[in-house]
């Protein structure tokens, strides 16, 4: 039995609370902020339905605005210190970057415990030294070894290259180290990246919780590295033809040819490419990791509910790509159409599988919250979602 | 008799139920065979946001859905709701008050661009202490300097002239600078005709651009522009209005997606570029009024504006430029130069 995920909001309507979200924090200078924060919540979450029932967003102004201010302090004292006093605001992140697994945590943790379903609140029981291994640990970790890596092959190789080039060929020597460091440090970099997000994301898909049932999943680097890869390939792709077009018209430049009026056009053609290139590797790893990570996470331990996601890559990179489009030419103003656009578009593309009438369970008690962390990591836009 | 089901908060488990009001005020809800029943008061409408579904909450935590949630709003419209909930969501559905709120944003964003930014500028840049001038040029310094910037190659007796007429007129009008203490610096920047103002006052001119102006009345027009914007304290006041306009824009659209985002940082980038605009002609205009009153006037300054424009001719043959349109004069940081020149000439006295 598959029950797929509905989203009922109509662009049009949930226009009139966005942009009165915005008239009333002008008004109020800023302060609304935090309540516009849940009108909005509470629109897509009531607008969300899954096996008959809507979702619920529980959380309150008041309660968020602490947070809020606190975050946005720091925000306001990182941008106008970072031009003048940038020890001040390098001191500020690196703040921030340290305390960044603790807000991903509680923030997490908030979110979960704000949402409701059939009467149910959701948990989120990953413990803070996990979000430190996970979000800090690892991405240091993963910088160092890939440092080492680059550095190492930098050196056997160049000892190497000296030493059978002859003087002579030392340059075409040199090139072809070069190539040969900048694919090796492609690999490496791809690898650790892979590495870093399966494990956010086991922390994440591991650590939900409805009722007395805890979240699932089992994530293979492999399969990250097999994505990324995918979206590495059609990036280097797109780099060889850039090059290739480039080396052309640089070669019709000096041989002094007419070609040269078709510079800018050519400059224009891959500005766009890159733009649309950029576009599609980014739907087409995001399409692809959420089909994965959420075809792998199961509801309890056994296998009773499973989640399913099947977004087409290509579909999701026009809805961006239109979104895009929507945004820009009307100054903003369309905005409110293209987010229930993307919301409709995840919906539609997600499901359950396993009877949900069954499922009956009881909320765990001691489930506790922490405003703060939650705005902190809203202000500084790290997106982190389910 | 309104059909629907319960949840008692903390139990997914969906139990039908009915609720009635009835005529005398009292909420009445029915589970299995029991009914129990509860004050008006004690009961409320879960918050009205467009078009979803409310439920009703009842004492002991029990929450009751209808099967048309229409008509359990409509029942219970006397319930207590909380009062500003009432009042926002009649502005989000009402026609008149979308439409003022869409006026009223747009209007705002205009005031605050035009009354509340530039004074705040002035204020805030007049507020931070020299010292603050001071680590900002030389940071600019730094990173110019790792680009390929180099030692000047111009004879030293050159850049003497024009040091010492350049530092002959800042010790003249030394209280017009009390920020920064302007300093002119010579550097070889391969291929680039250019003269840099920096947060200090330092004014940064390049090899090539004094290849280009070889008379030293051309030079010392440019150095003029550039003084222009140390004494309108220009460098300093662009940083701080680009901090303002960002800070501004993180308040109110705050909750805005990734996309959106870039589309308003590009917004506030064109706004400030047209700031940059007027900061140029507040700087000819510095420059102009200088050379008139040491009677040069403006005529080199013409000249120089004529020569690096023939270079920018030579290097992208484009006809877009010289032509006069609103729309491109807004998005360029610099104003077109026969625009420019068009105004210098205003100021050119009469001379002998």
């Amino acid at each position: 039995m598959k029950n797929a995920f509905q989203f009922h909001g109509r662009g049009g309507e949930y226009f009139g609370i966005w942009i009165v979200n915005i008239l009333l924090t002008i008004v109020t200078l800023g302060l609304y902020n935090p309540w516009a924060h849940v009108r909005n919540k509470q629109y897509f979450y009531g607008n969300t339905e899954l096996a008959g029932e809507r979702f619920e967003y529980l959380a309150t102004g008041k309660q968020i605005f602490l947070g809020r201010l606190i975050a946005g302090i720091l925000f306001v004292a990182y941008i106008s210190l970072s031009n003048s006093m940038p020890i001040v605001s390098g001191a500020i992140f690196l703040f921030v970057m340290v305390a960044f697994p603790w807000v991903v945590q509680r923030s997490l943790r908030f979110n979960a415990v704000m949402t409701r379903y059939r009467g149910v609140r959701f948990g989120f029981v990953g413990t803070i030294k996990d979000a430190y291994v996970n979000f800090l640990g690892k991405p240091i970790l993963a910088y160092v070894i890939a440092a080492l890596w680059v550095s190492g092959v930098v050196f056997v190789l160049g000892i190497m290259g000296v030493a059978i080039s002859q003087p002579k060929d030392l340059l075409s020597g040199i090139s072809l180290i070069v190539l040969v460091v900048l694919i090796l440090t492609l690999f490496a970099f791809v690898q650790m990246f892979a590495w870093v997000n399966q494990g956010i994301a086991s922390y994440i898909h591991n650590g939900y919780l409805y009722g007395e049932h805890v979240f699932s999943a089992q994530l293979e680097t492999k399969q990250f590295d097999k994505i990324y890869w995918s979206g590495a390939k059609v990036a280097v792709v797109f780099v060889l033809i850039a090059a290739a077009i480039m080396g052309g018209l640089i070669y019709a430049f000096k041989s002094g040819t007419q070609m040269f009026a078709l510079v800018p056009l050519a400059g224009l053609g891959l500005y766009i490419g890159m733009f649309a290139v950029m576009l599609y590797v980014r739907a087409l790893v995001y399409a692809k990791i959420r089909n994965y990570t959420y075809g792998q996470t199961l509801i309890g331990a056994e296998r009773a509910y499973a989640f399913e996601s099947n977004i087409m890559p290509s579909d999701y990179a026009v809805l961006l790509f239109t979104n895009t489009l929507m945004v820009i030419f009307s100054l903003g103003l369309l905005t409110p159409f293209v987010r229930v656009r993307i919301a409709e578009f995840l919906a539609k593309h997600t499901a359950i599988q396993g009877d949900l009438d069954a499922l009956v369970t009881q909320e765990q008690a001691g489930v506790q919250t922490g405003a703060t962390a939650d705005a902190l990591s809203d202000v500084f836009n790290l997106d982190i979602q389910f | 008799m309104i059909d629907g089901y319960c949840y008692r908060l903390g139990n997914s488990e969906r139990i039908p139920a009915q609720v009635e009001l009835t005529d005398d005020g009292r909420v009445v809800l029915w589970m299995a065979q029991t009914h129990t029943n509860f004050s008006l008061q004690d009961v409320r409408l879960s918050d009205a946001i467009g078009s979803v579904p409310r439920a009703l909450h009842l004492p002991d935590d029990w929450v009751f859905h209808a099967y048309a949630p229409e008509q359990l709003s409509a029942v219970f419209a006397l319930a207590p709701v909380p009062t500003w909930v009432k009042w926002v969501d009649g502005f989000e559905r009402h026609r008149l008050w979308i439409v003022g709120a869409i006026a009223v944003t747009l209007l705002s964003v205009v005031a605050f661009y035009q009354f509340v930014i530039p004074p705040l500028v002035v204020g805030v840049s007049n507020a931070l202490p020299s010292s603050v001038y001071q680590a900002m040029g030389q940071q600019t310094l730094r990173t110019l300097e790792q680009l390929d910037v180099q030692a000047s190659t111009v004879p030293a007796e050159r850049q003497a002239a024009l040091m010492q007429r350049f530092n002959a007129y800042v010790q003249a009008h030394e209280t017009w600078f009390s920020k920064s203490q302007p300093k002119l610096l010579f550097r070889d920047w391969k291929g680039v005709p250019n003269a840099v103002t920096l947060a200090d006052g330092h004014i940064l001119i390049t090899d090539d651009l004094l290849k280009l102006l070889d008379h030293d009345d051309e030079v010392y027009a440019v150095l003029l522009h550039e003084l222009g914007h140390v004494h309108g304290n220009h460098v300093m006041h662009s940083v701080v209005r680009a901090s303002l306009l960002s800070i501004g824009v993180a308040v109110v659209v705050g909750d805005a997606s990734t996309l959106a985002n870039t589309v308003v940082s590009a917004g506030t980038l064109v706004a400030n570029m047209s700031y940059s605009r007027e900061m140029e002609i507040e700087a000819d205009a510095f420059a102009a009024r200088q050379l008139n009153a040491e009677r040069i006037g403006v005529a080199p300054f013409i000249r120089s504006f004529e020569k690096l424009e023939s270079t920018h001719e030579r290097k992208q043959p484009s006809a877009e430029e010289n032509q006069p349109s609103s729309i491109s004069d807004w998005f360029a940081s610099h104003p077109n130069t026969e625009e420019r020149i068009r105004r210098l000439r205003q100021f050119e006295p009469i001379m002998p």
